[in-house]
């Protein structure tokens, strides 16, 4: 990875002034709304574990919840981390299995459950939506998001399912920078720096399902997003590093591929005011 | 310069001070927070803060920010939000001016045209409106959409003397400064809805903050000018503003609040005119300004280059 590190440098990130934007944005627009709690879904990852601690900061750890849902196939190390995370924040941490509603579903499901894991995927996250957003109303709190921003560009997440949320305090950021205000924030390494998973099978890893790692990922929408490259010269910066320039296609590509989810559902225009062409209001209206 | 931080009554806050020589002008800064779309309350609450000033540091001046009355991410709330004036303006807000100068922004709305504009009101009376001439509509902007751009620069004749309004992307063309310095401006006042964004560096702010202060700077530096500049404060639609004041003196000495202070705290500065004459006496680019000889070579500038 030197040779791309030398062509396509990822920059510094500033932990201390994203910090402070993000802890009091994310204060506002919760308080804004009326309620002061927050509720997160904690996996024993990287990203909800900043999540967490981005919320404790903001809200003060009594007005958070952690929530732990496992699945019969979840890893023990997921619960062992999610309870590292929690306790660090001063946060009790609430566990909801999933899996007598999961297999439920999927033992009675009329069009059947076949083994297909991205079925099982999808519905395993919007299993814990419904769980978080149950939650969220019994205790007037706002679900936190805890997708970065990779992993919305790629679309590697289930619509409406971990992808939902109230209010998402990491989603502007790279994974590279979740990594670095991670470890600005003291999140131990035991949790910074495992492989990154959906824990939806034993040995699953992001990288694995990718076909690329982060850092490749990264380096690629880093350029063409936020500095505006356009493909030609980001072609040309893979091919001085020695790499494949077409690899960096399955990134242009996932990304165009999952523009959809980025979206709300299209609406058939039929009047003159159609929500969201013509019709345009902030989400804080009166807020 | 020496800063000293003391308790004040604005609501759950501090409120800093600077002290300077004598001849001063006390400007307070105010980051203000508007509620999205909802104008009485903001006028209510622009009114407590002009209380709040005056009874605390007694400026003369109170400098809020762009669109304070109605807040920045509209849409289609500017049609609502949009206000006559003098009509719409409070009579008790107007009744204040007597006591300090008032720098307002608001949505402002002419023959059916809404403008992004920002008034001076003082001694009962409107004595300066600039519509935004230039309006962003790019990126996360969309003022374009929603606004007319204003046509017109003009200066007024304020406490501290002669004074001119450009709002926030108005100040990043240096043509409109350099217009104003030439009509023998020497306050530009700055009002912001500027969203804080950029970390990937390792200097100590925003990199949207940086690029205004060294902006400001280079202003005062070049043309001999006070700038004074303020950005809102809060969020709106997950979008930050950072609350920054700034001061910058044609003596090249730039205050900004302290950075560890909250966001919507006050920031109160003494203007000391008679910076304006120690650099004059200094010298600098400003000191021997030919300004026939800069239009005849934009003149020629412009025509040569023009496509």
């Amino acid at each position: 990875m030197s040779e791309i590190n030398n062509v396509l440098p990822l920059p510094p990130t500033n932990s201390k002034i994203a910090l402070n934007i993000i802890i009091r944005t994310f204060k506002n627009e919760i308080e804004k709304t009326g309620l002061t709690r927050a509720v997160i879904g904690l996996s024993g990852g990287i990203d909800s574990a900043l999540t967490l601690f981005l919320a404790a900061r903001a809200l003060g750890s009594q007005n958070v919840t952690a929530v732990f849902m496992p699945y019969k196939l979840t890893s023990p190390l997921s619960r062992e981390h999610a309870l590292l995370a929690a306790n660090m924040c001063g946060i009790k941490l609430l566990e909801e299995d999933i899996t007598k509603m999961a297999d439920s579903y999927f033992n009675t499901a009329s069009f059947g459950s076949d083994n297909d894991r991205l079925r099982k995927g999808n519905v395993l996250a919007r299993l814990r939506m419904i769980v978080l957003y149950d939650y969220s109303v019994f205790t007037k709190s706002i679900v936190a998001g805890t997708s970065n921003k990779s992993e919305i560009l790629l679309g590697y997440g289930t619509l409406w399912g971990d992808m939902a949320s109230g209010v998402n305090p990491v989603g502007d950021l790279y994974k590279f920078q979740v990594y670095a205000i991670s470890r600005h924030l003291g999140i131990p390494d035991d949790i910074v720096q495992k492989a990154p998973s959906a824990d939806l099978w034993e040995g699953q890893t992001d990288e694995g399902e990718l076909k690329m790692t982060y850092d490749f990922i990264d380096r690629i929408l880093y350029y063409w997003i936020d500095l505006g490259w356009n493909k030609e010269r980001i072609y040309t910066a893979l091919h001085e590093a020695g790499q494949d320039p077409q690899t960096a296609d399955m990134v242009f590509n996932r990304v165009m591929a999952s523009q959809y989810k980025r979206k709300m559902p299209l609406i058939i225009k039929v009047s003159e005011k159609t929500i969201d062409r013509e019709f345009r209001y902030p989400r804080d209206w009166g807020m | 310069m020496p800063l000293y931080i003391d308790r004040a009554s604005y609501p759950k806050h501090l409120s800093i001070i600077a002290n300077n020589m004598n001849q001063a002008l006390r400007i307070a800064f105010i980051p203000f927070f508007p509620r999205l779309g909802t104008t009485p309350e903001n006028f209510k609450k622009i009114e407590d803060t002009i209380n709040i000033c005056l009874n605390e540091k007694k400026p003369d001046i109170i400098f809020f920010p762009e669109l304070s009355t109605s807040g920045y991410l509209l849409e289609n709330l500017t049609f609502s939000s949009a206000l006559s004036v003098p009509d719409d303006i409070p009579g008790s807000l107007v009744k204040l001016s007597h006591k300090v100068e008032i720098h307002l922004g608001l949505p402002l709305i002419e023959n059916g045209r809404i403008f992004n504009a920002h008034i001076v009101i003082l001694n009962g009376s409107i004595v300066h409106v600039h519509r935004k001439i230039y309006l962003p509509t790019y990126g996360l902007f969309d003022e374009g959409r929603y606004f007319t751009p204003g046509a017109s620069l003009s200066s007024y004749e304020g406490k501290l003397g002669k004074s001119a309004i450009l709002i926030c992307e108005d100040a990043f063309h240096p043509a409109l400064v350099y217009s104003l310095y030439e009509s023998g401006v020497k306050h530009l006042f700055v009002p912001s809805c500027s969203p804080a964004r950029g970390i990937n560096h390792n200097e100590p702010f925003t990199a949207s903050y940086m690029a205004w202060k060294k902006r400001l700077e280079v202003y005062s530096e070049s043309f001999g000018i006070f700038c004074y500049y303020q950005n809102r404060g809060g969020s709106e639609d997950g979008v930050y503003f950072d609350g920054k004041s700034i001061f910058v003196s044609p003596n090249m000495t730039a205050v900004e609040k302290d950075t560890k202070k909250q966001n919507e705290d006050i920031f109160y500065y003494d203007v000391n005119l008679q910076d304006l004459s120690a650099a004059y006496q200094r010298g600098g680019p400003f000191h021997d300004e030919n300004f026939d000889l800069n239009h005849r070579l934009f003149t020629l500038a412009g025509q040569k280059n023009r496509t």
